[in-house]
């Protein structure tokens, strides 16, 4: 189905607008990787060990927090456990997209699966909402793929980067990883309850930091989740009482 | 690290059960609004649990909120223009430039 769809004129087409819209996630994405890959190689992870994560895992934020708890001396266990914790978002993008997708052969459901980052659920919402668009098949491999490629290609250069130049990763490198998670925190904090979720998840993990096991960031995070979920419910139920 | 391997596969089994069931169950999942809903909080919550200690705990042992935290003055600037510039680029330059400025400052070379 895919391959059939990426053949006709019309598939191919598709195929090119997604990569199109993919552009400025993709320019965003490309410090993101490259500081993946310098700090992965600065944190003792190897040449294969960076690309099998890139390659195998594709996911930023989990890519990024791993590093930060291999940095800690965490064990690998407890590292695959807070990479679950770290993308169970994507549950809701992937149920987002059912109805996008029930209708497909299940091999193709699963290459959209594993590519569904958070750029990839941007770009296919977008297309969503484009009036007289629909999300194909060719549009959404376009992007996915777009993305994929470049990731790849940049944490190689970051990997290469930091072994090339070590002194970059003293350089405070280790401080782009928090500043890239407000960056990416930022967008988020719009309304109360988010705000909120942030300041209880921050505080709650500065009281829990010195429990074993980043046991704290779960809970930190648990509690964060909770209170974001009050307040929404809360503010609805008011306004249903006005 | 020695367990690299299993890092890695673990990581992309985890990564691939959050991405995958609903999409796998397409004809047959419906899903809760209530855990729709917490969802949209989780990764909000994840950033802020990792970014606080990384931020006001630097040596990993205590509290440091005093203006010889750098880390703490790269973090305001990065919050502001990532505030205002809701572009992650700028917002790694900004915080990044402002942290290494307060360590020079300091009077700790940039080592």
């Amino acid at each position: 189905m895919t391959s059939r769809s990426l053949k006709s004129p019309k598939g191919f087409r598709e195929f090119t607008s997604g990569v199109r819209s993919t552009l400025p996630l993709v320019v965003g994405a490309i410090p993101f990787a490259v500081v993946f890959g310098t700090l992965a190689s600065a944190g003792g992870l190897s040449l294969q060990g960076t690309m099998a994560m890139s390659l195998f895992v594709f996911a930023g934020s989990a890519q990024f927090i791993a590093l930060g708890l291999i940095a800690a001396g965490t064990a690998w266990p407890m590292i695959v456990v807070t990479t679950f914790v770290i993308n169970l978002r994507h549950l809701l993008y992937a149920a987002t997209l059912i109805p996008y997708v029930s209708k497909l052969p299940h091999f193709t459901r699963l290459v959209w699966a594993f590519a569904l980052t958070d750029e990839a659920f941007a770009v296919a919402m977008s297309r969503v909402r484009e009036p007289g668009m629909s999300l194909t098949p060719g549009y959404y491999f376009g992007s996915a793929s777009f993305m994929y490629v470049s990731w790849q290609l940049c944490t190689f250069v970051g990997f290469a980067a930091g072994r090339h130049f070590p002194v970059i990763a003293e350089w405070g490198l280790d401080f782009a990883m928090p500043v890239t998670f407000i960056g990416m925190l930022m967008p988020y904090l719009t309304t109360r309850p988010m705000v909120c979720t942030v300041m209880v998840a921050g505080i709650s993990a500065l009281v829990l930091h010195s429990l074993p096991h980043k046991i704290g960031l779960i809970a930190a995070s648990l509690l964060g989740v909770l209170t974001g979920l009050c307040l929404e419910t809360w503010k609805e139920l008011k306004s249903y009482a006005e | 690290m020695p367990n690299e391997p299993y890092l890695i596969i673990g990581m992309a089994l985890a990564t691939l059960l959050t991405r995958y069931p609903p999409i796998a169950l397409a004809e047959r999942v419906e899903f809760p609004a209530l855990i729709a809903r917490a969802l949209k909080y989780v990764p909000v919550a994840v950033l802020a649990a990792i970014i606080f200690p990384a931020i006001l705990i630097p040596d990993g042992d205590s509290l440091n909120i005093g203006l010889n935290n750098p880390c703490l003055a790269g973090a305001l600037v990065a919050a502001v223009v990532g505030g205002f510039s809701r572009s992650i680029l700028m917002t790694i330059l900004s915080g990044t430039g402002a942290f290494l400025a307060m360590k020079w400052l300091l009077g700790g070379a940039i080592s």
